[in-house]
């Protein structure tokens, strides 16, 4: 079982290696004429205006985590929304018909899980999180 | 998909604390300054509901039952850990409130955090299933990052929650990561009970083994135990004093609940004789190794949070004897531990209580010098944190007395834990030194700056109630006992004894 991987192991190593070694080929072999023009961070001749490692205002992240939480509750939902019907029955689907009575199971989930969303929703606009200023 | 709606009735206390929690959320952008007391007595109104639901499920939990497919475990060992949560946070709220306002962060979400994380821990005592207990880790561990960090003028504060968030997500990495391993050796099993029974014949794999180890690892970190401590002491040091206790005595029951659970019926004890995955003896080493170094470094510490902090890597050391005394099989070993995990508890939030009510706004009296004289100064509060440090000491007639009797004598029943126990007894009289240090600096030396405290009712009522409790427990036990034994007998009924 373990001779399996072996060829995949091979293949990943002779990747890697081809990688490393073209890039080492190419730092050895290829001429090297480093001028100052060439070495500044924009080649193309743009100055470079303040430090790189810049304060990014906490706002982004405020902005970013929100995103994240209904990005994922956008995400669980499709699923949901794939599987209402077998969810919604209390026996197993007669070619997706549901013949033995209606389950709270499928609603009442997602409305407990949206729920949970609306609060943190209310609590981060009472917060004034959701504004930019 | 069937559901039971009935089932539900199983998950009331969970939905009591993070109902209010929720709640309390929403009320808190509501409040302005002073109502925010408020929001306490709504956290405490949560606390004393919930502790009534599961007062009210436990006659009926006498027999193990599963409910929720296979997620949710009723039995009396998990509900018995669930009026510990509660009760821990019911004493969190009351000492934050004051101290929070002394210190000027009003910070009103920290209550419905305390809430979620109780629920959290409530999940972890009651899973049956690797998701439901992954979950309930992280939901506990969230929430204390959070009341880690919450005191943000405060640098050592966000530090602390730094390094705990950081060092915590790593130690998930390992817990999930242990889980797959072991849903993949298994052949797909998730619940406990489809682990138990294929454990026998897993354990001669290598990856399953692998796979109980870093779960091992990833419980053993939230325990605070060498070689997985490092984070303890700078983030009980820069915690918010009620943070501290709370996280000291809450999370480190939910996890040794989690502990025992996996490791008292999964991975070991009746239902798998002879302990073939073989982690008795790495957890018997470690064991000896935390307490141990616990003391030692609590020996050399100036400041009593971090002095206290060390000794909680301590006492996760002897409840680790105990773990281990369940591992080979002794009865009556789990409810020692459980016996043991309650005095702890009320042990930790009252001596943080104590630490939390010394000082004033911008001048935290963390130091041991900085104790001199509060027995002239505060004779009740003083005589208050000396019965909480007698009883981590492990000294008669308190709790911590009896919780370190009940475990030592449990392991006592097999001869191969022998070493164990004379670890356990000599380091608990080495503690005893630091312990009274404290103590004879409140009595014997004479302050060198006004010892001041501000008036607080609620704190008052906290520590009265802890001291109590740590002094009821001491002189009859045997209540206390006979619930932990029948939560402790629960267990062995399941693992099929």
């Amino acid at each position: 079982m373990t001779s399996d991987y072996i060829a995949a192991t091979l293949a990943i190593l002779a990747g890697v290696g081809m990688a490393l070694l073209l890039t080492m080929v190419a730092q050895h072999v290829g001429p090297h004429r480093p001028t100052k023009a060439k070495q500044i961070p924009y080649e193309a001749g743009s100055d470079v205006i303040g430090s790189p490692r810049a304060r990014f205002s906490v706002k982004f992240y405020q902005v970013a985590i929100m995103f994240l939480v209904f990005d994922i509750e956008a995400a669980f939902l499709y699923p949901w929304a794939v599987n209402y019907r077998k969810l919604s029955c209390l026996g197993p689907l007669q070619d997706g018909v549901c013949t033995a009575g209606v389950s709270f199971f499928g609603l009442g989930g997602v409305m407990v899980f949206m729920a949970v969303l609306v609060v943190a929703l209310a609590y981060v606009w009472r917060k004034r999180a959701i504004g930019w200023e | 998909m069937s559901f039971d709606l009935s089932q539900l009735s199983a998950i009331v206390p969970l939905i009591i604390v993070t109902g209010m929690g929720c709640l309390i959320l929403l009320a808190e952008t509501f409040a302005r300054n002073r109502a925010r007391t408020g929001l306490a007595s709504l956290a405490l109104g949560g606390c004393v509901f919930a502790f009534v639901a599961v007062a009210a499920q436990w006659d009926a939990a006498a027999t193990k039952t599963t409910v929720l497919q296979g997620m949710w475990v009723m039995d009396r060992m998990a509900l018995f850990l669930d009026a510990t949560f509660v009760a821990t946070a019911a004493i969190t709220v009351l000492i934050s409130g004051p101290f929070m306002r002394e210190h000027g962060f009003e910070f009103g979400e920290f209550y419905g955090i305390v809430l979620f994380a109780t629920g959290g821990m409530m999940m972890v005592s009651h899973a049956d299933h690797l998701l439901m207990l992954l979950i309930g880790i992280e939901t506990t561990s969230l929430a204390a990052y959070v009341l880690t960090g919450c005191w943000r003028r405060n640098a050592r504060s966000s530090e602390g929650a730094m390094k705990y968030f950081l060092m915590g997500a790593f130690a998930t990495g390992f817990l999930v990561y242990g889980m797959a391993l072991i849903y993949g050796t298994t052949g797909g099993e998730m619940t406990y009970a489809g682990i138990a029974a294929k454990a026998a014949v897993s354990s001669n794999s290598s990856l399953f083994v692998a796979g109980v180890y870093f779960v091992l690892i990833a419980l053993i970190f939230k325990v605070a135990a060498v070689p997985f401590h490092m984070w303890a002491p700078d983030t009980y040091e820069g915690a918010p004093t009620p943070a501290t206790g709370f996280m000291a005595a809450g999370v480190k029951a939910a996890a040794f609940g989690a502990i025992l659970r996996l490791f008292g019926t999964v991975f070991g004890g009746p239902g798998l004789p002879g302990e073939p995955i073989g982690w008795v003896r790495i957890l018997a080493t470690v064991a000896i190794l935390t307490m141990t170094f616990g003391n030692l470094a609590a020996l050399r510490q100036e400041n009593i949070k971090r002095m206290l902090a060390y000794s909680s890597i301590a006492h996760a050391g002897y409840l680790l004897v105990g773990v281990v005394a369940v591992g080979v099989g002794i009865a009556g070993a789990q409810s020692a531990v459980l016996f043991y995990l309650v005095t702890y508890t009320f042990t930790t939030l009252g001596v943080f209580g104590v630490i939390a009510w010394v000082g004033k706004r911008g001048d935290e009296r963390l130091f041991v010098d900085d104790w001199a004289g509060l027995g002239t100064a505060r004779p009740a509060l003083a005589l208050a944190m000396t019965i909480f440090l007698l009883s981590l000491g492990g000294v008669p007639p308190t709790g911590g007395f009896f919780g370190k009797f009940y475990l030592f004598r449990a392991a006592m029943q097999s001869p191969e834990l022998y070493p164990l126990v004379i670890a356990g007894v000599l380091n608990s009289v080495v503690s005893v030194y630091y312990y009274l240090r404290v103590v004879v600096a409140m009595y014997f030396r004479d302050a060198t700056r006004p010892l001041d405290s501000y008036p607080s009712a609620s704190m008052r009522a906290a520590l009265v109630l802890t001291a109590i409790a740590v002094v009821v427990l001491g002189l009859f036990p045997g209540a206390v006992v006979d619930w932990a034994g029948g939560a402790g007998a629960a267990v062995a009924k399941v693992a099929g004894l």
